[in-house]
């Protein structure tokens, strides 16, 4: 199971960066969202893969329990990232009504 | 209520109050309202913590580890004083620099979530609740370099905006990772757990040093310092203002509280090969004082031949940090005192000039429509309060006495001598001599030469004012500088002394 998130994580971060690398704004832009949103997988696994419920019972053991403080980080993660994710799409939008283009490369002699 | 939370809420209050209000006619008035009691509660909080040591808050209730924890020392309180002071200078300054429609489409709003933001990680004691803090100040950040909504301004805004979502997404990775060999957020109690040594050190010493690459990036530290100059150079004057004197500072803090407090803790095995025995702050303070002194290097020398005078500000900030993170990283490499303490007073010496100076520059981009060195000249006969003000601010800068920055540098050299390495006294030497080369350059550009006709009636009382609060608060600085020192060794102090912290943060 770990083996498994752990090559999923490396396949998500990889292909998020591969998308930062591209010279079509909208991709470089969708290329960070999933680097950020694999982070928050990320997170979520550093609580355990047990999957037991962390409720307190009489006579409940708590071996096969899943710590529920990340699920708690990802959750602020989340918003947090869900309200970045709202600007940079409407700034990429702005951006695009600016040039009537989001190609980085042809803009290169106007901007940079 | 608790003074601490008083500084969370009052600059939260005014952000929330300046939105609603921002279409009224008192809106300038509610906003420095907002900063005038921002200050006077980070007063408050400062008697408090010079009377009692230090000042805690367990939010909600919750018992230390497990609940997120409030916590104002020394350290602390020395951020505070000097963001709540730069930040009633902006807002005054805002009042008449910003246009009426840029006020109407939120502007305190987004200076006050920035400040909450900055004050929030000045006081908070727990890692996840500084990765929140810092995405406030970025959140707001992004909107204000945005905010001309032009071409320039647009392309830079997205490019800041991608490189800080994976500046977050790696403080993230190592706030997990931290979490899951720790089992706490809380950095008092990571440090106990650290101090202990029952914990892996490896991943510690890998993911300490994730972090600090991405405490780099907030505070533009070199490699991670390409972002800086073109986001300064095209935010509001203010903006920039606030930019470049507190949220990179916002960064340097962090690292001192991590490393300098928590992580110093944690002892590298005597089995490893390298740094056995030493603390895991050691060794990323090795690569700390590597890239502090190619940042003082880049930022100097890139500064010497810019044409532009809000473009030269932004790079000499650059190599500014290079400078506070020189004897940081001596510091952290060897736990001086005195060199900690040589960084918090290069904190306050930029932090007070180099907002005061992009105020400037903003007032003469707006008397003249340019910030082109060349186009400018003869700035002192016009007006004598703005060029004696740049003087004294950019001879601090350099480091003339008996001016602040003349304190900042003497230590840091003193510093950089006890620690004992040439290369590091040189490069030090060598970025002061580039400061004095750009510092004088621009004055002499600006101020002397042909004159260029100002028309100085344009320039409101509100803007020279507020550049006179910053420029007096230098002068009366530098002039008392003994008890400010000892304030500042007070914070050095509380900033090194880790036990006194965990106690402090889980005792009560």
């Amino acid at each position: 199971m770990t083996l498994l998130i752990a090559t999923g994580l490396g396949l998500l971060f990889a292909s998020g960066t591969y998308l930062m690398l591209r010279r079509d704004a909208i991709r470089v832009v969708i290329g960070s969202l999933i680097v950020s949103q694999t982070s928050n997988i990320y997170l979520i696994t550093m609580g355990g893969t047990k999957g037991g419920v962390p409720i307190l019972k009489h006579g409940s053991t708590h071996s096969n329990v899943t710590d529920p403080v990340p699920q708690a980080l990802v959750l602020t993660a989340i918003v947090i990232g869900f309200a970045t994710t709202a600007f940079i799409l409407s700034l990429s939008y702005r951006f695009y009504e600016e040039n009537q283009e989001v190609d980085l490369d042809s803009l290169r002699g106007e901007l940079l | 209520m608790n003074n601490l939370a008083l500084v969370l809420v009052t600059p939260l209050l005014a952000a929330v109050t300046s939105i609603l209000s921002r279409k009224t006619r008192f809106k300038d008035q509610i906003a420095f309202t907002g900063a005038l009691i921002y200050l006077s509660s980070v007063v408050l909080l400062a008697y408090e913590v010079m009377e009692t040591g230090s000042v805690t808050l367990q939010a909600g209730g919750w018992a230390a580890p497990y609940g997120i924890t409030l916590i104002a020392d020394h350290l602390s309180v020395l951020m505070l004083s000097l963001t709540s002071l730069v930040a009633l200078a902006i807002v005054l300054y805002s009042w008449g620099f910003i246009s009426t429609k840029g006020k109407e489409s939120g502007y305190y709003g987004f200076i006050f979530f920035m400040i909450t933001g900055m004050s929030g990680a000045f006081i908070t004691g727990d890692l996840f609740n500084l990765f929140v803090m810092f995405e406030i100040v970025l959140m707001s950040s992004y909107a204000l370099v945005a905010y001309s909504g032009s071409k320039e301004s647009l392309f830079i805004s997205l490019k800041y905006v991608v490189l800080n979502l994976i500046g977050s997404s790696l403080m993230l990775v190592a706030i997990g990772g931290l979490y899951s060999i720790t089992g706490t957020l809380n950095m008092a109690h990571m440090a106990q757990i650290l101090s202990e040594g029952s914990v892996n050190m490896a991943p510690i010493l890998g993911l300490a040093s994730i972090l600090f690459c991405v405490f780099a990036v907030k505070s533009a530290l070199a490699p991670f310092h390409f972002w800086a100059p073109p986001v300064y150079a095209n935010s509001p004057a203010p903006a920039s203002a606030i930019m470049s004197g507190i949220s990179k500072k916002v960064g340097i803090y962090a690292v001192i509280r991590m490393y300098i407090t928590v992580f110093s803790q944690a002892k590298i095995p005597q089995t490893a090969i390298l740094f056995a025995g030493k603390s895991v702050t050691h060794a990323v303070g090795h690569l700390a004082i590597f890239m502090a002194t190619i940042t003082i290097l880049l930022g100097g020398i890139s500064a010497l031949n810019r044409e532009k005078l809000d473009k030269l500000l932004s790079y000499s900030s650059i190599g500014q940090v290079g400078f506070i993170f020189v004897p940081l990283s001596i510091a952290m490499i060897q736990g001086f005192q005195q060199a900690l303490t040589a960084s918090l007073v290069y904190i306050v010496a930029h932090g007070v000039a180099k907002p005061a100076l992009f105020m400037i520059s903003g007032v003469i981009k707006k008397l003249t429509g340019t910030t082109n060195l060349e186009d400018l000249g003869g700035l002192s006969e016009s007006s004598f309060l703005l060029s004696s003000s740049f003087f004294i601010l950019i001879f601090s800068l350099i480091g003339i006495p008996p001016l602040l920055g003349f304190f900042a540098k003497l230590l840091s050299f003193q510093a950089a001598f006890n620690f004992g390495k040439p290369f590091v006294l040189a490069l030090l030497f060598i970025g002061s001599l580039t400061t004095l080369l750009y510092g004088s350059k621009a004055w002499l550009k600006i101020f002397f030469g042909e004159t260029v006709e100002y028309d100085c009636s344009k320039v409101s009382k509100k803007e020279l004012f507020s550049i006179i609060i910053l420029v007096t608060t230098l002068l009366v600085v530098s002039l008392q500088f003994e008890p400010v020192y000892l304030l500042v060794e007070e914070a050095s102090k509380s900033g090194l002394n880790t036990e006194k912290y965990i106690e402090t943060v889980l005792q009560e």
